[in-house]
């Protein structure tokens, strides 16, 4: 178990593009497993991605279920290379982040969303997901693009909040 | 060291510089900007800053610093950090043809409900007749209560014939 410090902005690496997985190696497993643990070991949060433990590797953990108020989901999920192709509807909600942890801010996102990626084992799956699920995924996948929440809110002086509490 | 916080508005009419003139103050008198919003309100461009300062200053002599900023201008101390309250938020937001006592009707409701005011804005359309649009968050203590001050606010705002919305903004720990 490696429960890994969690890169915050202003961290460079948070900005930067990651690079796809071609193999699951060893090293992959143990990013695998670290993001699992750096997850559960903060007690609040539903998912992670590995620029977030400093790993410009195309890979992020989710636990809808561990958001009580969201009944359908697929529990815990490793996504590798993860691809949204095809997506509708949109969402406003208010995005907390580890990674900006002084800031929430109302996020507009895809409310419906198919997503391609490779599991743990390096299958290909295709997951169709709405909802909280949906906004995690998509909030995951922005993580390996250099994307983060302060990204996407539209006006600063209306959707951007100084957190109360974390 | 203490930590004194100081609450400073400015208002004028629209003019360039503004920003740059009054944080030029604020800078050279070791003035950290805490928290800031600003706005232009009908060609009149108000700021609001929260300012800290190890220095102990009166309020007036933080007044005589920008005297010659060419802004109308109060300051409000306080010596220590208001806490902000946790509880649910909930956005509302309520519209109607223009007419006088809707802002007040309204919060009027809100404040004998016991929930706490955190943003409202207010805007009308230029058009005949004119609407009228207010959003706000609120923060309630808890959720119990939701349906009971929701009604008595859906009754409140049917009584001054405006139409009114209100949802739950839930946080999303990611």
């Amino acid at each position: 178990m490696a429960v890994r410090e969690v890169l915050k902005y202003p961290n460079d690496i948070l900005k930067q593009y990651a690079a796809d997985v071609t193999e699951l190696t060893d090293e992959v497993k143990q990013i695998i497993q670290d993001l699992k643990d750096t997850m559960l070991d903060a007690g609040h949060s539903t998912g992670i991605a590995a620029p977030q433990i400093g790993i410009l590797k195309r890979i992020i953990t989710i636990d809808a279920s561990r958001n009580k108020k969201c009944k359908e989901n697929h529990g815990f999920m490793v996504m590798i290379n993860p691809e949204i192709i095809e997506h509708s509807g949109t969402v406003t909600s208010r995005e907390g982040c580890m990674s900006v942890p002084d800031f929430t801010g109302n996020v507009t996102r895809a409310e419906r969303i198919v997503v391609s990626c490779f599991d743990e084992n390096m299958q290909q799956t295709v997951l169709e997901t709405s909802g909280f699920e949906a906004v995690l995924i998509q909030h995951e996948t922005d993580h390996l693009n250099g994307m983060l929440f302060i990204d996407r809110v539209i006006s600063k002086r209306t959707d951007l909040f100084k957190r109360k509490k974390y | 060291m203490d930590t004194h916080y100081y609450a400073l508005s400015f208002v004028n009419t629209d003019c360039k510089g503004i920003v740059a003139d009054t944080t030029k103050v604020l800078f050279d008198n070791g003035f950290n900007l805490a928290d800031s919003s600003s706005t232009l309100l009908q060609g009149v461009f108000s700021m609001i800053f929260i300012v800290t300062n190890n220095k102990d200053y009166k309020e007036q002599e933080i007044k005589d610093m920008f005297k010659n900023v060419r802004s109308h201008m109060e300051v409000f101390k306080f010596d220590k950090k208001p806490e902000a309250k946790e509880g649910c938020h909930y956005s509302i937001s309520v519209y109607g043809a223009d007419k006088a006592g809707i802002v007040h009707t309204i919060t009027k409701e809100i404040a004998k409900n016991n929930l706490n005011i955190i943003d409202l804005q207010t805007k009308i359309t230029g058009g005949s007749p004119k609407v009228y649009i207010m959003m706000l968050e609120v923060v309630s203590d808890n959720e119990n209560n939701e349906n009971i001050w929701q009604e008595a606010l859906k009754k409140t705002a049917k009584e001054i014939n405006t139409q009114i919305n209100m949802k739950k903004i839930e946080f999303y720990e990611l």
